[in-house]
């Protein structure tokens, strides 16, 4: 079985010049047939027919473009290449630039029912038309509301990021350094608030800070309430990190070359914690995306006409799904894809600079 | 093993004060006051001035506080505020039954389909299998647990009739009637954990399997069935019982959207519905509840974990 086994990676880590060439058109075969079966199943197949059919075609598309790219890049470079990692960083930044520039890209209506009266509702994704991903229950345009959403999701957890670790970092630093009875503090105001569930913490903020109209007032106002559920996480990374690498040689060395406490915190400790906690940031907001789009799932964030991608997806409701899937599963593709990536990435990032690899899991 | 249990005991003591505290607050907190949310635009100052004296407004904080940590230590949680009014034990007593079905089911749901998934994916390290389960546990991890919920209603509810949406029927409406509304929640909470559970174990398998006495077991010529299950499955399952233990505490209180999106009577929806009418006394024994069952199973949990590992024991005791 062993030798088997070496046989297989040798054939894939170091292949002939035959394969890589033939791998390159098998990857441009797979990707084709696999965005041709997508097409077919989302925009050819009849509306009544069957949903799980079309999941599966949907699906089987997925996985063989996917696979086609990865083997079309792979015969490429003549090398194996991370095509999911760099597929993930393509989203991520596809999506940052769009929500960024989303005032100037030429999207339909994506806030105004009254301007879209001659629009179709829930129209079905066509790539090809001015609703590429199709219309919700007041016309208006799926991909634009999408992409609008997108700025509150990244902003809002963006934002609960930078506060956490701002005020996080010294205080975890702080409980590792001096130990004793500010530790046990820590430890025990940390335990507090990780005794209630997350979600649970959100909501009980959310009834004191009331619900945002504005996407300005939702990012503050979730920002903050993501930022003290997160900072329990935050301050238990820095308080290990900082401990883990008190105990370090080039501390030691510091110390003997007679370096003060306040220089090897400073100069030694400060930016070696700071980038092991930040290579956890993308993880972090990961899990702030999914808490933020809950909150404003169960109708406590930011309230509609603005769009995010949690009230899209309660909006559309229950009562429509089976009529009308893609109102839900549009804004539940880009959360997914988001998250997914966030993870994806972040993961490579947490073991390429956290120190002495992960040491807390966040979820 | 007592000084142990001691230790772990006083520490929980000020988490549970903390939260006591927190939780008090919360009403404390919310801008404008709990007597305007009850009178009418209309009333006289009077009557605003009795109400917040029925309510024990006018008096301090910290009287209010040691009032109401009294009550609730003895079991007295108060009434809500938007009508029905009702005791908020009695409504917390009637969701904490369905809490507790969805969370068992979903914890031996995940442990059934982990555990296996573990062990093959660990026994053939980078193989395709293991690259899928690999891709799929994040993915199982970064799917929002709202879209996992819809979606499985869309195929498995809507399209396929397999399971009943929509409503809760009590055991004693007939115990198999209850399972089959209890089990589609139960799958979309058992998704979540069994993946973390599957990478968790994988990476403990992992390291077990590079250990002498698996080479030991495996010169003696042992079956690779006997030394997965056997031999590796035992020592690598420490923190797999720990983070299970965890997740009892956790899903208590984290149903909250599968309640929410298959309508059922937990205590999740009770704090949400309670969030989104301002009902704060609801919230507040909502949240308190949660908290404690959270602190009170990780207290368990950290004590059994010491019982099964002495190096736990010592490092603290």
């Amino acid at each position: 079985m062993a030798s088997t086994t070496t046989l297989a990676e040798n054939v894939r880590t170091r292949p002939g010049l035959a394969w890589t060439s033939i791998r390159t058109w098998i990857g441009v075969a797979e990707t084709a047939l696999g965005v041709a079966l997508d097409y077919v199943a989302i925009s050819v197949i009849d509306r009544s027919e069957s949903a799980p059919l079309r999941v599966v075609f949907v699906l089987a598309g997925l996985v063989l473009a996917r696979r086609g790219i990865g083997d079309l890049v792979c015969g490429l470079a003549k090398r194996e290449v991370d095509v999911g990692l760099w597929l993930s960083v393509g989203w991520l930044v596809a999506l940052v630039v769009a929500a960024t520039l989303a005032g100037l890209l030429p999207f339909s209506d994506y806030i105004d029912p009254s301007k879209s009266l001659t629009v179709a509702q829930f129209m079905t994704p066509n790539l090809f038309s001015a609703h590429p991903l199709g219309t919700d229950g007041l016309s208006l345009d799926l991909l634009a509301r999408c992409v609008y959403g997108a700025r509150v999701s990244i902003l809002t957890s963006a934002l609960a990021v930078v506060l956490s670790v701002a005020v996080g970092v010294p205080i975890g630093a702080l409980a590792a350094l001096r130990g004793r009875a500010f530790d046990h503090v820590v430890n025990i105001l940390t335990d507090s608030m990780l005794s209630v569930p997350a979600l649970v913490l959100l909501i009980a903020l959310a009834t004191i800070a009331g619900r945002p109209k504005s996407v300005a007032a939702a990012v503050l106002e979730d920002g903050i309430g993501l930022a003290i559920v997160t900072l329990p996480t935050v301050l238990r990374l820095a308080r290990s990190f900082t401990s883990k690498l008190i105990s370090e040689e080039f501390v030691f060395v510091s110390r003997a070359l007679g370096a003060t406490n306040t220089r090897i915190v400073l100069h030694d400790l400060t930016p070696n914690v700071l980038l092991s906690v930040s290579s956890y940031a993308l993880v972090l907001a990961a899990v702030l995306i999914v808490a933020e789009g809950s909150l404003s799932f169960l109708g406590l964030g930011l309230q509609p006409p603005q769009p995010t991608w949690g009230n899209m997806m309660a909006q559309a409701g229950i009562s429509d799904l089976s009529l009308h899937p893609f109102a839900i599963l549009v804004p539940g593709t880009f959360m997914f894809l988001t998250v997914f990536s966030l993870n994806r990435v972040g993961e490579r990032a947490r073991s390429a600079f956290a120190a002495g690899g992960s040491v807390v899991s966040v979820t | 093993m007592i000084r142990y249990i001691t230790f772990r005991l006083m520490f929980a003591i000020p988490v549970l004060f903390l939260v006591s505290v927190g939780t008090f607050l919360l009403v404390y907190l919310v801008p404008g006051n709990p007597v305007d949310h009850i009178i009418g635009p209309n009333s006289t100052h009077a009557q605003y001035l009795q109400i917040q004296r029925q309510l024990g407004l006018d008096r301090p904080v910290l009287v209010r506080y040691w009032e109401w940590l009294s009550k609730v230590l003895q079991g007295n949680l108060g009434i809500n505020l938007v009508p029905p009014v009702e005791s908020v034990r009695t409504r917390i007593i009637q969701a904490l039954p369905v809490n507790i079905e969805l969370t068992i089911i979903a914890l031996v749901l995940g442990l059934v389909v982990s555990i296996p998934l573990a062990v093959f994916s660990a026994y053939k390290e980078n193989s395709v299998f293991d690259r899928l389960i690999g891709v799929g546990t994040i993915a199982a991890i970064s799917i929002p647990t709202f879209l996992l919920a819809l979606v499985l209603v869309l195929l498995v509810a809507i399209d396929w009739h397999l399971f009943p949406i929509g409503q809760w029927v009590r055991p004693s409406g007939g115990w198999l009637t209850n399972l089959r509304y209890a089990l589609l929640p139960s799958i979309v909470l058992a998704i979540g954990e069994a993946a973390i559970f599957t990478r968790l174990l994988r990476s403990e398998l992992l390291e077990t399997l590079n250990e002498d006495y698996i080479l030991a077991a495996r010169a003696k010529g042992m079956s690779s069935l006997h030394i997965l299950f056997r031999e590796a499955l035992r020592p690598s399952s420490f923190s797999l019982v720990t983070l299970s233990g965890l997740s009892i505490g956790r899903l208590i209180g984290g149903s909250i959207i599968a309640e929410q999106v298959f309508s059922l009577p937990g205590i999740g929806s009770i704090i949400v519905n309670a969030a989104q009418q301002s009902d704060y006394p609801l919230v507040q024994g909502g949240v308190l509840v949660v908290a404690v069952v959270y602190v009170t199973s990780s207290l368990i949990v950290d004590v059994v974990h010491g019982v099964i590992d002495p190096r736990v024991r010592r490092r603290h005791g």
